[in-house]
């Protein structure tokens, strides 16, 4: 008899949902002892609707803007109850982490309250419908972006380095166990944790949904996606890209990408190099 | 008796806070709430006072942490004003609608624009719907003793509604005054350690919280927040009854002097009762026959009571310190609903005064009074607000 | 039925009074019918590892005597059929299904 599954198995995710697979793979880790919040977002399916849930923990709905203030109240609260066995654990998208809720995330890892915060990266607002966010990569055709998108995205991981976080890093639905050896680190931390995950979407980006971890094993593969972790002071870096001549095929096979030509390509490939090249240099010094 | 102490609006509302055992407190300083924010966080920080203060970097993320503490089960402060609690107004609903009972204090200053420090009660209007109980304190004393009661009925299990205790910015806030504060012991009479009533975060009985809810069942939810809305005005007047009897000092949903025989009677919110007050009293020695209703508690509100009281009035002057443009004033607008309750046909006036901290003098009150009257005799109906103190020179229009 | 929401269903019978939007019941829509095409493991060639247990997002795999899939929930996204090492789930059309099968 397998131990008490914490997320239903029933939820109305797309097929081949990543977030879904990082929300359970989350909870094994966790466990039972864990307070969730999610703002409006693919990860509030979970949470559920009427008088149904899909967790088998607690968990607030939050408001857009500010999870993580919301979770600031909740782990003070906990400390204030003797409640220190129990985790925090905040589940946001990449606009609620990159763009509305950058504000109130900066705060709460600045103040240092003990949390884990992980932002699953599907690089878009795919709850309504797919519009283009910060994290959207620079060519790609969303909904507000139908010829493709003309900025390169924010790199909130560069941003975030130089924030007070007890523990940081990168992960990949394409690595699933390094995002659960990360996960496990950041539950021993005794402040705030950013797990940063990228999960191919692939109703947004359109691709069949038996290919999600592939795609994602190919952006860690080609170097469109670092994996890293920052601890101590010190940035390790946990895998390196093979080739940055995968970029193309990584491109191909993803139809938002339909309207690229060769010069965005070549663009895109030179930015992924600059920042791999970036993240190396940042690697031999110290931290925060 | 308590301790006297000099305190103004703001330092009472802290001890207010710290009587009510608060604890955690989060908010962010705007003026001219700011006080409150350093006075308590000093006192938290010097080890005066035994609770958790979060330094929030915005008045939204200041309630939004307050609700999470709510929800896991401790009890909150949060204060505010103007453009911070516009900025709030997003979480004000869910806050309500979560049935946390955490308590805030308004410090009014006008909402933009124009760019305003001043007082108005443009902001805690903006908030009148977001099902808060809202009690106005006219003096800090008031103010102190309004935070401890609205704990004690914002937590009762028959509301569980929060509450906002609006104080005027600058009038009250800033007016230092003798202050009764009471002693722990004598506080702990009154108000005791929180026990969440309501469901709160926690492993061993794992609720969702404020989720999605379809057209199936949001309005019965709605519904269940107006009763317990409408329950809290039953609760505020047990509250009220206890409170004076433990401390002497006696206050009520609405608060009349001399009405029972006026002709005209001026209704007020706010710091603004004290002149009304003293100009009410002034003119009975002059023999004529005014008198005050002041409106302590807006949400829910007294209409009722209200009713009762203006039954014998000829003549009712309604003064609101914000103005609904185009239309009458929220205070205005209630007071109506209340006389129509009561099916009183008086006549009653609405007047817009004491706009972005404009004073309202004890002339601005002679002149409500004068105008209420001579429209009143030639029963005039109000067609529109009357703007007191208007420079009209000053009124630049295109049209 | 889930354990889950076997564990919930008991939880709800004492539980006590509560006013606001909270959710206690589990969500549970079988999603099994949504699925157009089912992995199907061959379990003379599948080695047990677990990987496509690992990375069902649903979580409808299990771990045994041999590896199960619950068809009540499984959508057929078909990461599993990707993902297994030997190759050993075929991704076989519902409509051409022609074996004993839940749903």
């Amino acid at each position: 008899m397998a131990e008490l599954d914490l997320l239903s198995k029933g939820m109305t995710t797309c097929q081949g949902c990543p977030m879904e697979l990082i929300g359970r793979s989350a909870l094994e880790v966790l466990g039972p002892k864990t307070i969730t919040m999610t703002p409006p977002s693919c990860s509030a399916i979970l949470t559920g609707s009427g008088d149904e849930t899909g967790w088998g923990i607690p968990s607030v709905q939050t408001v857009l803007m500010s999870l993580p203030a919301f979770a600031s109240g909740v782990s003070e609260a906990l400390k204030i109850r003797g409640m220190d066995d129990v985790t925090v654990m905040g589940f946001a998208g990449d606009g609620g982490t990159f763009d509305i809720g950058l504000q109130s995330l900066s705060g709460a890892i600045e103040r240092g309250h003990k949390a884990i915060y992980i932002c699953y990266n599907n690089e878009a607002y795919m709850n309504t419908g797919g519009q283009r966010s910060s994290a959207t990569t620079l060519g790609a055709s969303t909904k507000t972006t139908p010829t493709g998108k003309k900025e390169v995205s924010k790199n909130i991981d560069f941003m975030l380095l130089h924030t007070p976080l007890a523990y940081q890093a990168t992960a990949s639905v394409g690595n699933i166990r390094d995002f659960k050896r990360k996960l496990a680190k950041a539950a021993t931390k005794d402040g705030p944790c950013f797990i940063h995950v990228m999960t191919p979407c692939p109703s947004g980006w359109k691709f069949p949904a038996d290919q999600t971890v592939q795609i994602a094993k190919l952006a860690i593969k080609s170097g469109m996606w670092l994996l890293f972790e920052r601890e101590d002071g010190k940035i390790t870096i946990n895998q390196k890209p093979t080739n940055f001549e995968l970029i193309p095929e990584y491109l191909s096979r993803q139809k938002r990408f339909n309207r690229i030509n060769d010069e965005i390509t070549a663009q895109i490939i030179e930015e992924a190099k600059t920042r791999y090249e970036t993240l190396q240099q940042l690697s031999q010094l110290a931290c925060l | 008796m308590g301790v006297i102490k000099a305190l103004d609006g703001n330092a009472a509302i802290a001890h207010g806070v710290m009587r009510s055992k608060v604890q955690l407190v989060a908010a962010y300083p705007i003026t001219p709430q700011t006080p409150i924010v350093e006075t308590i966080s000093s006192l938290i920080d010097t080890k005066q006072y035994d609770a958790t203060y979060i330094t929030v970097e915005s008045e939204h993320s200041a309630l939004s942490a307050v609700i999470g503490a709510a929800s896991t089960g401790v009890r909150t402060f949060t204060a505010s004003a103007s453009h911070g609690l516009a900025l709030m107004h997003e979480v004000t609903g869910t806050c309500s609608a979560s049935r946390l009972p955490a308590v805030m204090a308004v410090v009014s200053r006008a909402i933009p624009g124009p760019m305003c420090l001043w007082c108005d009660h443009s902001d805690i209007m903006t908030q009148r719907d977001q099902g808060w109980i809202q009690l106005f304190a006219k003096s800090p004393q008031e103010a102190l003793d309004f935070i401890m009661i609205a704990y004690r009925t914002s937590e009762d299990e028959r509301v569980l509604t929060p509450t906002m205790v609006d104080i005027d910015g600058f009038f009250c806030s800033h007016l230092t005054e003798p202050v009764d504060v009471p002693t722990e012991e004598e506080a702990e009479r009154f108000i005791t350690d929180f026990n969440p009533v309501n469901a709160v975060l926690d492993p061993e009985l794992p609720y969702a919280i404020n989720n999605l809810t379809s057209p199936a069942i949001f309005t019965e939810i709605k519904r269940s927040q107006d009763l317990g809305m409408r329950a809290a005005a039953g609760v505020l007047d047990e509250r009220f009854e206890q409170f004076g009897e433990l401390f002497g000092r006696r206050y009520g949903r609405i608060l009349c002097e001399n009405v029972e025989d006026a002709d005209t009677v001026v209704v007020c919110m706010g710091s603004m009762a004290g002149t009304v007050q003293h100009v009410v009293r002034q003119l009975r020695e002059e023999g004529k026959k005014v008198g005050i209703l002041r409106v302590v508690a807006f949400r829910p509100f007294p209409a009722k009571e209200v009713a009762e009281a203006l039954k014998n009035a000829k003549n009712v002057a309604v003064i609101d310190r914000v103005s609904a443009m185009g239309s009458f004033g929220p205070l205005y607008e209630e007071v109506l609903a209340s006389m129509r309750l009561g099916r009183l046909d008086a006549n009653a006036y609405s007047f817009v005064a004491g706009l972005g901290g404009r004073d309202i003098w004890e002339q601005t009150v002679e002149d409500v009074i004068a105008r209420t009257e001579e429209l009143g005799a030639e029963n005039s109906v109000c067609d529109a607000p009357i703007w007191i103190d208007l420079k009209e020179e000053e009124v630049v229009t295109n049209g | 039925m889930q354990e889950l929401v076997k564990q919930r269903t008991k939880m709800l019978e004492t539980l006590p009074k509560i006013v606001g939007p909270v959710s206690v019941k589990v969500s549970d829509v079988h999603t099994g019918v949504w699925r157009y095409r089912r992995p199907v493991i061959r379990h003379d060639d599948c080695i047990r590892c677990g990987i496509c247990a690992e990375y069902c997002p649903c979580g409808v795999i299990e771990k045994a005597e041999v590896m199960t899939v619950d068809y009540t929930y499984c959508k057929g996204c078909g990461i599993c059929t990707v993902e297994c090492p030997k190759k050993a789930i075929d991704f076989v059309l519902e409509s051409e299904f022609e074996g004993e099968g839940d749903q």
